[in-house]
């Protein structure tokens, strides 16, 4: 589908308006708004205007049964206002995240639930450290649990 | 678990992907697109790092080392 149009889905999978190239609202029959993607965004990743909320990422892992990242790149401003977010998408295994002093991983979905961090979260998060990001917490949100912090140490209390 | 899907890692993009040490253990990086590969089934990574170990991928202390060294 490109911009500008919009569409139904069959059944009951909702009703999806186009917001940019890639990027829809879907419109869902119970109220819900969530967004949606014309392709999964893998490692090339695919720019959002704002930030996505927890239920929204939740919703995107459900559709595709993919963990999904969503990543901060500081812009100019004070504080690194002014950025961008892209969400990424990976395999059920495994996700591609950009790791340098600008990005931040705001959060990523655990597919299977798993509601704390793993070993490979807290190696993520050292190897951002390293880069010189000045990130030091991320959010884990394990589907059909609730969002957990954890820091490059383990999950914060 | 099949690690075939992965042998990109140390064939046709060896010189990309490297491992870089943390705390934690290796992490899998590519140092040319400056992201890294998370492997969430742990037993996978320990047999993907084994076999970049073992066919010579690059190893960095720091991130920045290998970002620095393209």
């Amino acid at each position: 589908m490109s911009k500008g149009i919009s569409g139904l889905f069959k059944g009951t999978r909702g009703f999806l308006h186009a917001l940019a190239e890639d990027v829809f609202d879907r419109f869902m029959p119970n109220g819900d708004k969530n967004i949606d993607f014309s392709r999964l965004p893998g490692s090339t990743g695919i720019q959002v205007k704002k930030r996505l909320t927890d239920k929204q990422m939740t919703f995107l892992t459900n559709e595709y049964g993919v963990e999904f990242a969503q990543v901060y790149e500081r812009g100019p401003g004070k504080n690194g206002r002014g950025g961008k977010y892209t969400i990424y998408s990976g395999t059920v295994n495994s996700v591609t995240i950009p790791v340098n002093r600008n990005t931040v991983l705001i959060n990523h979905t655990h597919p299977g639930g798993t509601a704390s961090p793993s070993e490979k979260d807290l190696k993520l998060m050292a190897l951002i450290k390293q880069a010189g990001s000045p990130q030091r917490t991320s959010a884990i949100i394990p589907i059909g649990k609730e969002t957990i912090k954890f820091t490059s140490k383990g999950k914060k209390r | 678990m099949n690690i075939s899907e992965y042998t990109y890692l140390w064939t046709t993009k060896k010189d990309e992907f490297v491992l870089v040490n943390t705390e934690y253990g290796y992490g899998i990086v590519n140092k040319k697109e400056q992201t890294v590969l998370s492997i969430s089934d742990e037993e996978l990574e320990k047999q993907l790092i084994n076999k970049m170990l073992e066919e010579g991928n690059k190893v960095y202390e720091n991130i920045l080392d290998a970002y620095a060294d393209v």
